[in-house]
């Protein structure tokens, strides 16, 4: 398990991240939502070793990760701009990977870079933005790491090997109990691997849910009630009206919502699923920030 | 800090493949460096038997060019490893001066020290690798040119260039460690290692524009600057090899700081990749470490103008301009011309209260003159010549030329008294008995007052009696002059008496004098001879004929003319039998033995300004050389014609 406690870091007057604090469970799909500046990169970096925080601590099993080699063993980072060695081929890579990562597998490595049709042989600076970060995801999944920490790992990806890492990263949890951090400025790109969330606006956790709990704990219901109903018994965060046609978004269990709206004889009600986006947009102004601002 | 070991070999045969083109450029520039320059300067056929008369003398100079061949590529060797020392430190540690190959390395399961410990270990490996390669190829070629025998020669200065390497290397990693880029790693090497003797020079420059009376420039000196800066030590090199104990405390300094470097590289932030500095205090310090020289050496142009209110001005601008202009280096922010502004408000009030401390003088330090009885020795640097003297007479003599010196420095206006009018100058230096020495400047303007104070030095008690004693000692007398060897315009010292010639001369000379030595200011000096390592002059004067009447017969090497008139010139010219012009390759264009043409040639060659010409005053801007050559064939004078 991943524990973030409290962490602050600043860059010189600016606070980078404040107070920051998570809880990743071993063998899940962590989210890191948040705007650009908002910390995901440095937390990243903070959580693989590279920068120590000023305050706080972070904990893998824990065992502390700043300066310790057993626990960044197990970790592989991979940087929003990941670093090669000039003129370097993917193979010239791995043999570094190799020299440092004692569970490389080359096995693992030329399968994946099969699958992701890349030459191996081949000069990286020779190749496309895409293929790089591609290089970058094979080599990263050939350390056999327990921890894969992503920093906008999906930019710069077409939509199908977009799917294809995906279903990649899918089965490396499935498989072998891989836990993956992916920090995206896009919510949707993540929707459908993570089963954790955490947002981050100015250096500090707006959010921190489960997807499952998030998902159950709101939902949206479209409904024509009776006039003079009253949903006085109902925590309602949004409503919209069109014509006698209501739109809300309704904090509360699926079958007190569906009980409550059955007593008031609704001429039509359904529930209609939210998307990761809308629940956290309500999140966030339940929260009292402004989403205008985040997104 | 416990050094780790390097237990993985992979990862330093990685890193060691990765700096491949580091050691390729070693190797290359090693391999002209040594045995390329050896070759080509082996191969050079300077010497010929011809120009000895004993072959085993030529033998002799052959491997003596050898042992200087040797010795010249050795110190190569030592100054491109110190070089070397820079640049491979710089070039290890650039991966932390980038901010994806800092964060790819931070993220890595390997510890702070062991990748210090690893890319140093590659780094030193190069180097190694580049010096042996180059070493067992000048061993070939010394072996083929037969000078096999300079070989360990040559390696012991391959041993001071490791020591050198080491150091600088170490040096170079620990301010790498405190920078975020690898130009400021690089310049600020360059600082750390000329920085004490800049600051140390400029500042004893400064202080010397406000203190007129005292020479503090004294105290810049080869031997004060050697504990300053190692350049000075890596210079010396050439002539002195280390000593074991020096090895040794040059190796520990450079574990010390490489062990240093790994305690700063630990606390290092990874986040400050990129930037100018990784630590923001030692940026501070830096820049106004940096600030000191900077004020001072805009300070120094601006006292080139020759007034002390100009080198505060200089000062100002210089700190000023300074200021601001390392705001933006430290923080590459071109807005950042005045961050920190306070800062430098408190540093410009302490220099301006040192200024004004300087130029009022309340303990009147520069017109410090030590009690006679607390002297132990005084000497005196005038017209190039040093004298010392310990006689309570001598210094008693002195502290009056100095007093009277300050006195009437200070009857002079302010601006005036702070500029020297080229008047009778000279330099005292004071050794107290407590082991302080300390210089005075003198200036006297009035000749009255020269000629008393200085006469009655060089000519007193003291200087006499030395003078003669040593005079009495001397076995050879020398003269130096300009001469033109082999194509070649050199200063050349040449024995122009010697043994019972000596004798004589001095015998003649003494009469001359009447037991007196010379007073300076009066006749040229054209001879000297050495006495324990010091050149004593010999005083010529117009009236002392038997002396050069007896060195124009029995000089060797030269012959000396005398032409105090124009009167006397037939005469000279008597003793010419003919001239002879040579071309810039001493080719002989040209040659007569008409008496009229010698004379008009002698005429146009040499003026009327010299009271004494000798064979060796030639000037080496002119083009064609004449040479006047008496009936036995000796060259009379020569001279140089101008185009």
């Amino acid at each position: 398990m991943i524990e973030i406690k409290e962490i602050s870091l600043d860059y010189g007057t600016f606070k980078a991240l404040d107070q920051v604090s998570l809880q990743i469970a071993d063998g899940s799909v962590c989210g890191l939502i948040g705007s650009n500046g908002s910390g995901k990169s440095t937390l990243l970096r903070v959580m693989c070793g590279v920068f120590k925080p000023k305050n706080g601590s972070i904990c893998y099993d824990a065992r502390p990760v700043y300066e310790n080699d057993e626990v960044k063993s197990q970790i592989v980072y991979l940087s929003d701009e990941q670093y090669y060695f000039p003129h370097c081929t993917m193979e010239d890579m791995a043999q570094f990977y190799a020299s440092v990562y004692k569970g490389f597998s080359y096995e693992h490595f030329y399968a994946l870079a099969k699958k992701f049709g890349l030459s191996v042989d081949r000069k990286i600076n020779t190749f496309s933005k895409g293929m790089t970060k591609q290089a970058s995801i094979v080599l990263a999944l050939a350390c056999d790491t327990r921890y894969l920490l992503c920093d906008e790992t999906f930019d710069g990806l077409d939509p199908v090997i977009r799917q294809s890492v995906k279903a990649i990263l899918m089965s490396e949890v499935a498989d072998r109990g891989l836990t993956v951090v992916i920090a995206s400025h896009n919510l949707r790109e993540l929707e459908d691997i993570c089963d954790h969330i955490a947002l981050l606006h100015k250096g500090k956790t707006v959010l921190d849910k489960d997807i499952y709990e998030a998902k159950t704990a709101v939902h949206k219901i479209q409904t024509v009630l009776p006039s003079g109903a009253s949903l006085s018994g109902m925590k309602v965060v949004r409503r919209e009206d069109r014509g006698s046609l209501s739109t809300m978004i309704i904090k509360g269990a699926k079958n007190e919502i569906e009980s409550y709206f059955a007593m008031m004889n609704p001429k039509f009600f359904e529930i209609i699923p939210l998307t990761l986006e809308e629940i956290f947009i309500t999140e966030m102004e339940e929260a009292g920030y402004e989403v205008t601002e985040n997104f | 800090m416990k050094l780790p070991r390097i237990s993985d070999k992979n990862l330093l045969l990685n890193q060691i493949k990765r700096s491949f083109p580091m050691l390729l450029l070693f190797t290359i520039i090693f391999l002209l460096a040594i045995p390329l320059c050896s070759m080509i300067s082996l191969g050079q056929d300077i010497y010929r038997p011809v120009n000895f008369t004993d072959y085993q003398e030529y033998l002799n100079a052959v491997q003596e060019y050898g042992a200087d061949v040797a010795k010249g590529v050795g110190f190569a060797s030592v100054i491109i490893s110190a070089l070397m020392g820079v640049f491979a430190a710089c070039s290890v540690s650039r991966y932390l001066m980038n901010k994806t190959s800092a964060v790819l390395f931070g993220s890595l399961p390997v510890r702070r020290e062991k990748q210090l410990a690893i890319h140093f270990s590659a780094g030193a490996l190069c180097y190694v690798a580049s010096l042996v390669i180059a070493s067992l190829a000048e061993l070939l070629v010394l072996a083929a040119k037969g000078y096999v025998n300079h070989f360990p020669a040559y390696m012991s200065y391959a041993g001071m260039g490791i020591v050198w390497f080491l150091l600088f290397y170490a040096l170079t990693l620990l301010i790498g460690m405190l920078c975020g880029m690898t130009s400021m790693q690089f310049v600020l090497t360059g600082v750390a290692v000329f920085y004490l003797p800049a600051t140390w020079g400029l500042l004893l420059s400064t202080v010397d524009s406000f203190y007129v009376n005292t020479d503090l420039t004294y105290y810049f000196s080869w031997n004060f600057n050697r504990f300053l800066t190692p350049t000075v030590r890596l210079i010396e090199c050439f002539q002195k090899p280390f000593s074991f104990l020096e090895v040794i405390v040059y190796l520990l300094l450079s574990v010390l700081l490489l062990v240093l470097a790994g305690l700063i590289f630990k606390k290092r932030n990874n986040a400050k990749a990129g930037q100018p500095f990784v630590f923001d205090r030692v940026a501070s310090v830096v820049k106004y470490l940096l600030l000191i020289p900077s004020t001072l050496a805009v300070g120094a142009i601006f006292a080139a103008l020759e007034d002390t209110a100009w080198l505060v001005f200089g000062c100002f601008l210089g700190g000023i301009l300074s200021f601001m202009l390392l705001n933006v280096l430290f923080t590459k922010n071109a807005s950042a011309f005045f961050q920190h502004f306070k800062g430098f408000c408190i540093y410009a009030v302490s220099f301006a209260v040192c200024f004004l401390f300087l130029a009022v003088d309340p303990f009147k330090a520069d017109d410090y003159i030590p009690e006679a009885d607390k002297v132990q020795s005084v000497c005196i640097d005038f017209m190039g010549t040093q004298v010392d003297f310990s006689s309570a007479e001598s210094i008693d003599t002195t502290n009056k030329l100095v007093k009277y010196a300050a006195a009437e420095r200070k009857t002079r206006s302010f601006s005036e008294s702070y500029t020297y009018y080229g008047g009778y100058y000279c330099q005292v230096v004071y050794k107290l008995k407590s082991g302080i020495s300390f210089c005075k400047d003198i200036e006297i303007q009035d000749p009255q007052y020269a000629e008393k104070y200085y006469n009655a030095l060089f000519t007193g008690t003291e200087m006499t009696e030395n003078y003669w004693r040593k005079f009495d000692e001397m076995t050879e007398i020398e003269a130096s002059g300009l001469t033109y060897n082999h194509g070649v315009y050199e200063n050349e010292s040449l024995v122009l008496l010697a043994d019972d010639k000596v004798k004589t001369f001095k015998e003649l000379y003494k009469k001359a004098c009447g037991g007196q030595i010379m007073a300076v200011d009066r006749g040229p000096v054209i001879l000297s001879f050495w006495y324990e390592n010091y050149e004593f002059p010999i005083y010529l004067h117009e009236d002392f004929d038997e002396c050069v009447q007896f060195l124009q017969e029995n000089t060797m090497n030269a012959v000396i003319g005398l032409m105090p008139s124009r009167d006397n010139l037939d005469a000279y010219l008597a003793g010419i039998d003919s001239v002879n012009i040579y071309d810039e390759q001493y080719e002989k264009i040209e040659s007569t033995g008409d008496p009229q043409e010698i004379k008009q040639m002698f005429q146009e060659s040499i003026g009327f300004n010299t009271n004494f010409i000798f064979c060796m005053m030639l000037s080496a801007e002119s083009k064609q050389r004449i040479d006047f050559t008496n009936s036995v064939g000796h060259n009379v004078f020569s001279s140089y014609l101008l185009q």
